[in-house]
């Protein structure tokens, strides 16, 4: 009985430290929000510029070019969205991806939404920035230095 | 012919004039018609019903237009356009009217009488779908575009444009809108409206005589009754022309201007789905709705 305690608590606690595949460093500026259910990490300014992580499993596998391809068609095509750029992006522990600019207009304003790519054997790491043109743009130093801070485990 | 008349009172002979001029009219409409059966079927389904304010300088509508069996009209001054510019190559305008002012003064409404419609008479449309981003930036752009290439706005809401440009300057300004913003989709029609034009042409040389001999009989009218019978048919002959003349007027502005319609929204989805649609949920969650929502 103490031998199997020893394993379901050794089990749960794996379980706990696996929660997430990734590391993300909140920038400064910025509050992690708790109890996310659509995402693995969500955090944001007092003013509405919003970071976010998603890990997915990589499953069915595909390569960067897939998935990046993927975003593209369904931010563009089915949500409006214009693609600004696209640019090779790398982690700091030197894992590379790929980084989608969009532009679109929130009731009339124009909003800007940066997803980045990052893929692993085992999963897809997605990192989403998003908020009124104005306030990305003031802070990409931020945006930038939480990318290159992102670590995939 | 007068001694074929003299047995008859007076009321007769007018009676039978007037029988006589509607058959020859008849008759006449009738070579319109023969005409309308050579000519290759006009996509009057498809013709375009716009009602969009046109500019006044586009056409006077009062114009004679000389029919292919009829010979050439007196030149009254009227419209050069019913010989339409030269094609560069199939399905593009040609340049020919590059210079047209635009609205104040389109190459229609300059020139001398035109014979016949000696080629084409091409509509072109094209519909635009943009990325939402900066739409009202892209809306001006739009507008400003149109203007300085010689045409004019049509229709303006927050997410759609309608403009029209030159004919020969629709692919120019196609190009030019494209680099507005994010093109997602574009859709460019031509519609060939030679057989029906050449038809409503033919129709209202026809009216125009039939009115002109109905004025007459009207100054011979006798008696009251008569009078009133060649009013009513006079003023089924007006409002038939009026029709005609308002469809040719809209055809020959709709020739010598493009249509261009961009809109700011994702194409609308066909039933059979043209975007792909990958079987991964998460791809739906992405976007600055979840995003944002705290």
């Amino acid at each position: 009985m103490k031998r199997f305690s020893l394993c379901l608590a050794i089990t749960l606690l794996g379980a706990a430290g696996c929660g997430h595949s990734f590391e993300a460093t909140t920038p400064p500026g910025f509050v992690e929000l708790e109890d996310q259910e659509a995402y693995d990490y969500r955090a944001t300014t007092a003013d509405g510029l919003v970071i976010a992580v998603r890990e997915i499993d990589h499953d069915p596998k595909g390569e960067i070019g897939f998935w990046t391809r993927a975003i593209e068609n369904r931010m563009r095509q089915r949500g409006g969205y214009a693609l600004l750029s696209t640019k090779d992006v790398k982690t700091g522990g030197g894992l590379p991806g790929k980084q989608l600019r969009f532009g679109h207009d929130e009731s009339g304003k124009p909003h800007l939404y940066t997803v980045t790519i990052f893929v692993t054997d085992d999963h897809i790491f997605l990192l989403e920035a998003g908020g009124t043109k104005e306030l990305v743009e003031k802070q990409s130093a931020e945006l930038d230095a939480f990318v290159e801070k992102f670590r995939a485990k | 012919m007068k001694d074929f008349f003299l047995p008859f009172t007076r009321r007769d002979r007018l009676g039978a004039l007037i029988s006589l001029c509607f058959v020859a009219c008849l008759s006449a409409l009738g070579c319109g018609g023969g005409a309308m059966a050579t000519a290759p079927e006009a996509p009057m389904s498809a013709a375009p019903a716009e009602a969009e304010a046109r500019p006044a300088a586009a056409g006077g509508g009062d114009e004679l237009y000389a029919s292919p069996n009829l010979g050439p009209l007196p030149e009254r001054g009227g419209y050069a356009q019913a010989t339409p510019p030269p094609m560069k190559k199939e399905g593009v305008p040609s340049q020919v009217d590059a210079s047209t002012p635009g609205r104040e003064a389109p190459s229609v409404a300059t020139g001398s009488e035109p014979k016949t419609a000696a080629g084409p008479l091409l509509i072109y449309k094209a519909q635009v779908y943009m990325a939402v981003f900066e739409t009202k930036k892209a809306i001006d752009a739009v507008e400003k575009l149109a203007k300085d290439s010689g045409g004019y706005l049509v229709s303006r809401e927050d997410t759609r444009i309608t403009v029209r440009v030159p004919a020969g300057k629709f692919d120019g300004a196609l190009d030019e809108v494209g680099k507005l913003g994010d093109l997602l989709h574009r859709n460019v029609n031509v519609q060939d409206v030679t057989a029906e034009y050449t038809d409503l042409a033919i129709r209202q040389r026809n009216l125009d005589v039939m009115r002109e001999r109905l004025e007459d009989l009207l100054k011979k009218a006798g008696k009251v009754e008569e009078a009133l019978q060649v009013e009513r048919e006079l003023e089924r002959v007006a409002g038939e022309l009026e029709r005609i003349k308002g469809r040719l007027k809209l055809l020959r502005e709709l020739v010598t201007f493009s249509t261009i319609t961009v809109e700011f929204q994702p194409r609308p989805v066909d039933h059979v789905d043209s975007k792909v649609r990958l079987p991964f949920p998460w791809l739906d969650q992405l976007g600055l709705g979840e995003l944002l929502r705290l």
